[in-house]
């Protein structure tokens, strides 16, 4: 027996990988998937290379790169990465792959940490490839360690959807030995690789050739499985559902586990049989119920309202679900607050908004990151968030359309992962809009991942450092500052300057991510001889409240010393201490 | 048996490693063990929950029912009224004592009444874990101070502190030991 150790999902996923012996390992940083590469970053030989991609598009194409050329590649990314990735994904079910390639996508139901409930099934049966979603983190790793293989017999990608249910719920997983790495071997054949048409038409009947064998493999792989039990009920039930399932199981119904897709009409056929009722068990949208809807009469689930749309199932819902008793309890009798995320105490880009607020933009374009936050009250500093990037763009958009005054706001990892290609069209189609890039040297949401313009790799080395300036200059926009966002007074200055200029102005904020640690050197801040005027409250600062009793403001130990609250108090009352 | 501990605070608070304790001491003991966290954007000061189920036996659902939790530990005591919809008349309720004030934040007398009728102990993590010469150790205080009603062997958890801190064991389990000795203060 290997030895046993205490796994997450997505830390399973990664052994399950690195067990099947993998060459290369990417993806970008996105929650509920990040931990699985840094799992491989941190534990695998120099024999395998393991990287931050600056996109999903990227890693995807970097592991189509790796196993055209033989070995088997890992990418992972969050389901609106595959969004991201879309465009090879489609096409690599023509092209096919040579060595393994398993795509990790990490679907987040209830939005624990995402802009929407997008379920990746889709995206599998969209592009015609063989799906597996584990249960839990010990199936994930048999799963991935399977989806190798399936990939290498089928000649195509595998999708493993997980889900945040899965990817952050720890167990025991025993381990297995390690695979040896295949030989590199490039072996060109263009009538494979090159998707021109007429290549491509010839392509796109071999994968339908290979749909049937699909539902074979599915049908054989042992992922999906039934648990008998009595009475006249069936649950169908895919993913983590079936532990909810098995959680309130007393013999009195049987449980067709779902792991492995496309699903035949013979399995679910075979196990509808005889049954009165069915109850359809998924994270995501009523992907298998509507197959089984076609096949029995007396369906309940999403369809049907017992089952939500929307949101993340719990224990309690499949409870209901079945028709077992509820135990109901009483909540807290007091109206209790709601405690959303904010930003750090000391965060950088509070100095950032709260500049920018001050002069008043039409509109102010948001993006993907810790600085999104920024939206709730009191700083409501951006007006709109879509997806990776799309900041630049509709702040052109909106200029285009005769806005003025208008201010885009983006991370500097997002404008990497996607807003280099707007700022760049932006700029050529003469935009008139301010970009403000928080530049905080890492990817702070996921956990202070490095990007290109850290200057360090995923395994903590130097490398090539991307000079976030130099490039927005090539992207040929009007002007280029870079400014210290804790010198509020300077910041708020210039921003007022290239808002009433035009053309395509670019200010890059740069001060790291306070989670890098240590940058104010332990000194902390106080209220003095306070007025309650109440300004230093506009930052929402979490170190800062007010005390309603004393009538005055107050800063708690949360305090981190950057000294923004003391440069906007009008009455100096607030003070450095040691 | 299984038994079901609920771990609840603010984002930052260090309630994961504290879940990657109990984990870690569980299979130490060959316990099964099942822990499903909150990652991502809550990390960033946002209300947390931590599931933790430990038994002998096979465990399904990661999330534990509501009504099923027999320990529930609350890195802060506003935390710990948002979750009361899970715990029963039995569940035992270790609450650190020490506010994360936000606008609205009701005042602390009823907080501590709404506890009153039920099986808890309220426990000032903030300083035993200072007397035990860091305040970043409150999530052991807090471990040692529900250890009474975890089906976990002090020795294995001590154990297992000692192999999962990184940073000043010594503190650790010291400020595990008063937790434990948390109980004999009335
Ligand atoms: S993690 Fe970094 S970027 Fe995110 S809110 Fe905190 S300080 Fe700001
Ligand atoms: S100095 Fe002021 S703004 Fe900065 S962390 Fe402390 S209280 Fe917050």
């Amino acid at each position: 027996m290997g030895k046993k150790v205490v796994l997450s999902g997505n830390e399973s996923i990664a052994r399950g990988a690195l067990e099947s012996g993998i060459t290369l390992a990417t993806g970008y940083p996105g929650t509920p998937s990040t931990e699985i590469l840094e799992y491989i970053a941190a534990k695998a030989g120099r024999d395998v290379h393991a990287e931050w991609a600056v996109n999903e598009k990227v890693a995807l194409e970097t592991a189509v790169g790796a196993s055209y050329s033989g070995v088997r590649a890992l990418c992972c990314m969050k389901h609106v990465g595959v969004n991201v990735a879309a465009d090879p994904l489609v096409t690599l079910a023509y092209t096919g792959v040579r060595g393994g390639l398993v795509l990790v996508a990490a679907d987040d139901p209830g939005m624990h940490s995402s802009q929407n409930e997008q379920d990746s099934r889709f995206y599998a049966k969209f592009a015609k490839i063989p799906l597996l979603e584990p249960s839990d983190a010990g199936e994930a790793r048999d799963m991935v360690r399977d989806a190798f293989i399936l990939s290498e017999k089928t000649g195509l990608p595998v999708m493993l959807r997980t889900l945040t249910r899965v990817s952050h719920t720890s167990e025991p997983v025993e381990f297995s030995p390690v695979k040896k790495q295949k030989k590199p071997k490039l072996d060109v054949n263009r009538r494979e690789w090159v998707m021109v048409p007429a290549y491509a038409r010839v392509r796109h009947k071999i994968l339908n050739q290979k749909q049937g064998k699909l539902i074979k493999y599915s049908e054989e792989s042992g992922y999906n499985n039934v648990v008998k039990g009595g009475g006249e009920l069936g649950v169908i039930a895919s993913g983590v559902c079936f532990s909810y399932a098995m959680e309130f199981h007393q013999g009195d119904y049987s449980v067709l586990k779902i792991g492995s897709y496309p699903l035949g009409e013979k399995l679910l056929k075979n196990f509808l049989e005889g049954k009165k009722e069915i109850l359809v068990l998924e994270e995501g949208e009523p992907f298998v119920e509507d197959q089984v809807r076609c096949l029995h009469p007396n369906v309940k689930g999403k369809r049907t309202g017992d089952i939500p749309l929307e949101g993340e199932l719990t224990p309690e819902i499949v409870s209901l679900a079945l028709g077992r008793k509820q135990v109901i309890n009483q909540g807290s009798g007091i109206k209790l607050p709601q405690r959303p995320p904010v930003m750090c105490p000391g965060c950088p880009h509070r100095g950032s908004f709260y500049a920018l607020k001050q002069n008043q933009p039409l509109i102010v374009t948001g993006d993907i990151g810790c600085y999104t936050l920024g939206v709730q009250k009191p700083l409501e500093a951006l007006d709109t968030c879509l997806c990776m990037g799309a900041s630049i763009g509709k702040a052109a958009g909106m200029s285009h359309s005769g806005a003025e005054s208008v201010a885009a706001v983006i991370g500097e990892s997002t404008f990497l992962h996607s807003g280099i290609t707007s700022l760049m069209s932006a700029a050529y189609n003469q935009a008139n809009i301010l970009v403000l890039i928080l530049d905080n040297s890492s990817v702070a949401m996921t956990g202070q991942q490095p990007t290109p313009a850290t200057g360090v790799n995923i395994r903590g080395e130097r490398t090539k450092k991307i000079s976030i300036e130099e490039v927005c200059r090539s992207c040929g926009v009007d002007s280029v500052d870079v400014i210290n966002p804790y010198r509020v007074g300077e910041m708020k200055e210039l921003i007022g300057k290239r808002l009433g200029q035009d053309g395509v102005r670019v200010i890059v904020a740069r001060a790291p991510c306070v989670m890098l640690g240590g940058v104010f050197g332990g000194d902390r801040y106080v209220v003095g001889d306070c007025n309650a005027c109440r300004k230093c409250l506009e930052l929402g600062c979490p170190a800062i409240s007010f005390d309603e009793k004393e009538h005055r403001a107050a800063i708690s130990h949360l305090c981190i010393g950057c000294g923004v609250c003391a440069q906007i108090c009008p009455f100096d009352a607030i003070k450095k201490t040691k | 048996m299984i038994s079901d501990i609920l771990i609840v605070g603010v984002g930052g608070q260090g309630i994961i490693l504290a879940s990657d304790i109990l984990s870690n001491a569980a299979l130490r003991q060959d316990l099964n063990v099942k822990t499903t966290e909150t990652h991502g954007m809550a990390q960033r000061g946002g209300s947390v929950v931590t599931h933790v189920r430990l038994s002998n036996s096979d465990i399904y659902s990661p999330l534990i029912p509501k009504g099923n939790v027999d320990v529930l530990i609350a890195f802060e005591p506003l935390e710990a009224l948002r979750y009361l919809d899970y715990v029963s008349k039995e569940t035992f309720i270790v609450v650190n004592s020490n506010p994360i004030k936000m606008h609205d934040y009701p005042d602390m007398d009823s907080i501590l009444e709404e506890l009153g009728g039920r099986n808890a102990l309220v426990v000032d993590a903030l300083e035993l874990a200072g007397e035990a010469g860091n305040v970043l150790t409150q999530n052991i205080v807090l471990l040692g101070a529900s250890s009474s009603h975890l089906p976990l062997k002090r020795e294995i958890l001590k154990e297992t502190i000692k192999q999962m801190v990184k940073r000043a064991v010594d503190e650790n389990l010291k400020a595990f030991q008063l937790g434990v000795k948390a109980w004999n203060v009335p």
